[in-house]
């Protein structure tokens, strides 16, 4: 388990990982320092580092590393059967239809590839094993690698219409988000797509507000814990998502912490108000990026939880470190947000523990001092600290990392 | 406050806490855009530029989209921020 300073823990804790909170500067990981600026009419800006890589590598980038969708592979006939299956027989049978559509997508190669990049960079042996070995260890690493995507989102639908999940924050995690809270600057949560992730940031009690930076397509039918609670608001109310162990302004709160099941709901920005606690979805894809609404929530001591792990199409700031053994792209615009805002940033990683059950971690702390010039400079030894906190839990927890998209797609790596 | 003086100290902090790389004050002009073709500033700017706004004139840029409109170029913002220390 991860601590709250970002210490090592475990077998795989001999990485460079050095964070620390209170603005102490401590030796931050190796980095490339290649950061690029995005736009190109940014050119005249000191330092962006846009020289340390030529033009038609940066664009290569650029292309490749926003090139997704948030549009879910299943239609919607398929979501609104597992969502009926689901409040009529319970999670424990929809798992038995799950099991053969997470079989087909396993045995469809156009979906089972989606998982290589990661795969192959997490288990490198698949590259050196004889070629029918490697295609069942490959066949049985894809299966429980889906198998448990799969059950992470049956179990997130689960927290939205049947109200059974149960978040628990460890007790480090808990205090060292107090703590930083009590700093009244906001806090920003950078997370990844690691385990229960949307369940985790839907299911756990904060005092402040919680701003989420995350796009949506407006094809998007898979739904969010709490659109569950608003499409359904007419149905029964009080559905819950526990989580054991919050925090209010006053600091640890206690256990078990109910929703609010009448809330609106829309594609483009969804916010939940209640008394305990209020989301909100900023849409990366509006104007400036979201980071002048992201800002203001922070100014005002909220929370901003920011995907460390995916580029968005407006990111200001792309960053390559060192990931899985691998140079990866991971954006930098949140910590140029912190350092503007000087809001602390917490990296907290989710961790499915069983059925309808997660965890959350924090593997790391630190402000982002403001520092005169380079935008890259400043951010990209954060980045470092990320990409060594995400390589930790992808160590612990390798079938739980639900980034399909190769972030390690750069111009000149054929192989990714 | 006048328009001018607020102008000039715009210019100023834009150039010193922007980092802008051979950018000077006698560079920017009331009309030039600052997001996209012109300045070149980016989201990242964006968010710098409303925490410059706020702190050498305490006037809040709350939005997006009021940035949008308070951004559109030097002179814009200028006039902004005087209606907004009229008002």
């Amino acid at each position: 388990m991860p601590d709250a300073t970002g210490s090592q823990r475990g077998p795989e804790g001999a990485g460079p990982q050095h964070a620390v909170a209170d603005g102490r500067e401590v030796d931050p990981p190796q980095h490339t320092g290649t950061g690029e600026q995005s736009h190109p009419d940014s050119a005249n800006r000191s330092g962006s580092g846009d020289s340390a890589q030529p033009d038609a590598q940066a664009k290569g980038q650029q292309q490749s590393a926003t090139d997704w969708s948030s549009r879910s592979l299943a239609g919607k006939w398929r979501h609104r059967f597992f969502y009926l299956f689901l409040r009529v027989f319970g999670v424990k049978a929809a798992k038995i239809p799950l099991f053969f559509v997470v079989c087909g997508y396993v045995l469809v190669p156009s979906v089972a590839g989606r998982a290589t990049h990661y795969l192959e960079r997490r288990f490198p042996e698949l590259l050196e094993q004889p070629c029918l070995r490697a295609r069942l260890t490959r066949l049985r690493h894809t299966f429980r690698l889906y198998w448990s995507f799969a059950c992470v989102l049956l179990e997130r639908a689960a927290a939205g219409i049947l109200g059974r999940c149960s978040v628990a924050p460890d007790p480090d995690c808990l205090a060292k988000i107090t703590e930083l809270l009590g700093k009244g600057k906001g806090l920003i949560i950078l997370s990844a797509h690691v385990g229960a992730w949307q369940t985790a940031l839907a299911g756990l009690r904060f005092g402040p507000r919680v701003n989420i930076l995350q796009p949506r397509d407006g094809q998007d039918i898979d739904l969010h814990v709490f659109e569950h609670a608003g499409a359904d608001a007419t149905a029964e109310s009080g559905r819950t998502v526990e989580a054991v162990g919050s925090i209010s302004s006053g600091g640890i709160a206690g256990t078990g912490i109910t929703g609010d099941a009448a809330s609106t709901a829309s594609t483009a920005s969804v916010e939940k108000d209640c008394p305990e606690q209020a989301y909100r979805i900023i849409d990366p894809l509006g104007g400036f990026g979201g980071l002048v609404e992201a800002s203001a929530a922070l100014r005002n001591g909220e929370i901003l939880c920011i995907m460390g792990d995916r580029l968005m199409p407006a990111e200001s700031l792309r960053l390559q470190t060192e990931f899985l053994g691998h140079p990866a792209v991971f954006p930098g615009s949140a910590y140029l947000l912190a350092a503007m805002t000087e809001a602390p940033v917490a990296v907290v990683f989710s961790r499915r523990t069983g059925e309808c059950r997660a965890e959350c971690s924090c593997y790391a702390s630190f402000d982002v001092p403001r520092k005169a010039g380079k935008k890259a400079d400043s951010a990209a030894p954060y980045a470092g600290i990320f990409a060594s906190a995400l390589e930790r839990y992808c160590k612990l927890e390798p079938y739980q990392f639900f980034n399909f998209h190769s972030i390690w797609k750069i111009e000149g790596d054929n192989d990714a | 406050m006048t328009r001018d003086v607020i102008l000039d100290k715009l210019k100023k902090a834009i150039v010193e806490e922007l980092y802008l790389e051979d950018v000077t004050e006698e560079d920017l002009s009331e009309d030039m855009v600052l997001f996209g073709e012109g300045l070149g500033l980016d989201s990242i700017d964006a968010v710098e530029l409303v925490v410059i706004v706020e702190k050498h004139f305490g006037v809040a840029v709350k939005n997006a989209d009021e940035a949008k409109t308070a951004f559109a170029s030097l002179g814009v913002l200028a006039s902004f921020i005087e209606e907004r220390l009229a008002g």
